[in-house]
């Protein structure tokens, strides 16, 4: 019958594929070889043409170790890190309010749409700088300034996710009298998380640059504080140390939020 | 058991897509309606099911429940995220035991022929399949009423005809009635105990005839072909205008 022809080749279509799982660890293993490479350019480039500016790998790597022995780097980095955890929570929620009731409501769209093209345009450095003068050297006006730089970026992902809701998929939740928290995980939710995920990724990246220059520039303590203090005194290795660092953290924000989650909402488009 | 009346739909223009349609659908019936293709029976449905709720009239249930009336698209629109069996289980929202729901849905998936691949994603299906599994949501919702807009007409002969029979097989058990949506009067005579004529421009009913051959039919049986010309003969201008052109030879 046909339609068992059919299920054979389906049967044989679902069955699990080797090659696939294969496939990703070989990608695993390119992407840490090729951040290898790197280190290993590096460091001959160092040996070869005694780059005064530029410290070898090494001597970053135990200038690392220094900076953790001593809690200078642990505490700096829990501060930053701090910030941006907050400021991101808050600008990502913000920013998806935003956006979705721009993407759903024409009329939010026309009115905010100008302050939107205004929020993306104006330089970061202008809000941090404004945001320190008119609230003073704290905290709120910190992570205030990240807020005001990083939501409209979120708004705008998410005004375009909102406006390609797929209202067929909608009229089956309303046909089938689906309750509006099911209606919502199930049928609106996984139409967005492309979405979501995708300003999470940008966002975090802006995010941390962010915090960095208000650190810099309005903060006595973070990560951008410290690199500020290491730029005074021409401390290379101790710039890049924290670079070390810093990269640590991504990679493994990286590799156990944001690339598990994003496995879990879109393994359905690879099977 | 649903009771159609609407005066009048139009859109933005003030030309009427509907007018003076009035018709029911008895418990347990199989109701064809059949018209030209853009005539507005896809617009019907949506009102009946009640995705769009403007017009001119009243659509009225015996039962009174809000529960009770289905869709199934002309497309499966199951949801791509969902596996088969979270497709079918997503309409069983109400019911307070889940593992009665999930053997339920189980059950369902079995009469349509897709136990097997309960975990499957919608994109790893045939057009067929996917169908089937609409199918299987649409029955697993248990509607008094079911309205189907021209479900299988994307399908193969052989995959359409084996999925009318499940379906007739699962109105049966499920004391559903149906609505059935075409424009092919065969498929029409095969499938239901009374066909509507409809016409176009604006939509009204022109005529409403019982088919009383015994189950189960079958497209290609002397008997549906011999109700079909028939047919074509007393309404040639509305039968034989557009897609069924060639059997009014």
């Amino acid at each position: 019958m046909i339609s068992s022809g059919v299920t054979a080749m389906l049967d044989k279509n679902i069955q699990p594929k080797q090659t696939k799982s294969r496939g990703s660890n070989t990608s695993t293993l390119i992407r840490i070889a090729s951040l290898l490479l790197l280190l290993a350019i590096w460091q001959l480039s160092v040996w070869l043409f005694a780059v005064q500016m530029l410290p070898s790998p090494t001597a970053v790597f135990n200038a690392l170790i220094d900076h953790i022995a001593s809690n200078e780097l642990p505490y700096h980095l829990g501060v930053t890190l701090q910030r941006v955890a907050f400021s991101f929570t808050i600008a990502m929620l913000l920013g998806s309010a935003i956006g979705l009731l721009m993407g759903y409501f024409k009329k939010v769209d026309n009115w905010f749409d100008s302050l939107l093209t205004l929020g993306l345009n104006i330089p970061a450095l202008v809000t941090i700088i404004l945001c320190f003068m008119w609230f003073g050297l704290n905290e709120f006006s910190a992570v205030l300034a990240v807020i005001l730089n990083k939501a409209p970026n979120v708004a705008v992902t998410l005004r375009e996710g909102a406006k390609a809701i797929d209202k067929s998929l909608m009229e089956v939740a309303k046909v089938y009298q689906l309750p509006w928290q099911r209606t919502l995980t199930k049928v609106y939710l996984p139409q967005l998380y492309p979405y979501f995920l995708a300003a999470a990724r940008t966002g975090l990246a802006l995010v941390w640059k962010i915090v960095l220059v208000v650190e810099l520039v309005g903060c006595s303590d973070g990560v951008g504080f410290q690199l500020g203090n290491f730029f005074q005194f021409f401390d290379i290795t101790s710039i890049l140390a924290y670079t070390f660092a810093f990269a640590a953290i991504i990679y493994t924000i990286e590799g156990l939020v944001l690339r598990p989650w994003e496995r879990k909402v879109t393994r359905w488009r690879k099977c | 058991m649903l009771t159609i009346d609407i005066q009048n739909k139009s859109f933005d223009s003030d030309v009427s897509i509907i007018k003076n349609l009035h018709f029911s659908v008895d418990k347990n019936e199989i109701v064809a309606l059949i018209g030209p293709s853009g005539a507005g029976k896809s617009t019907l449905l949506n009102l009946i099911a009640g995705l769009d709720e403007e017009f001119e009239g009243t659509i009225t249930s015996a039962s009174c429940a809000t529960h009770n009336i289905g869709l199934m698209f002309q497309e499966a629109r199951l949801m791509p995220w969902l596996t088969v069996l979270e497709n079918v289980l997503l309409v069983a929202e109400g019911r307070k035991d889940k593992q009665k729901a999930k053997q339920d849905a189980l059950d369902i998936l079995k009469l349509v022929g897709m136990e097997s691949h309960e975990h499957a994603y919608p994109k790893q299906l045939s057009g067929g399949m996917t169908k089937r599994v609409a199918l299987a949501r649409a029955f697993m919702f248990n509607p008094e009423v079911l309205l189907m807009d021209e479900p299988f007409a994307s399908l193969d002969a052989p995959s359409a005809e084996q999925l009318r029979q499940k379906l007739l097989i699962l109105q049966q058990q499920m004391s559903s009635s149906i609505l059935y949506v075409t424009h092919d009067l065969t498929e029409a005579v095969a499938i239901a105990d009374r066909i509507i004529f409809l016409t176009e421009k604006p939509m009204t009913v022109i005529e409403q005839r019982e088919v009383s051959l015994p189950r189960p039919r079958y497209l290609h049986d002397p008997e549906v072909s011999e109700i079909c010309q028939f047919f074509y003969r007393q309404f040639p201008d509305l039968l034989c205008s557009h897609e069924n052109s060639a059997k009014c030879m």
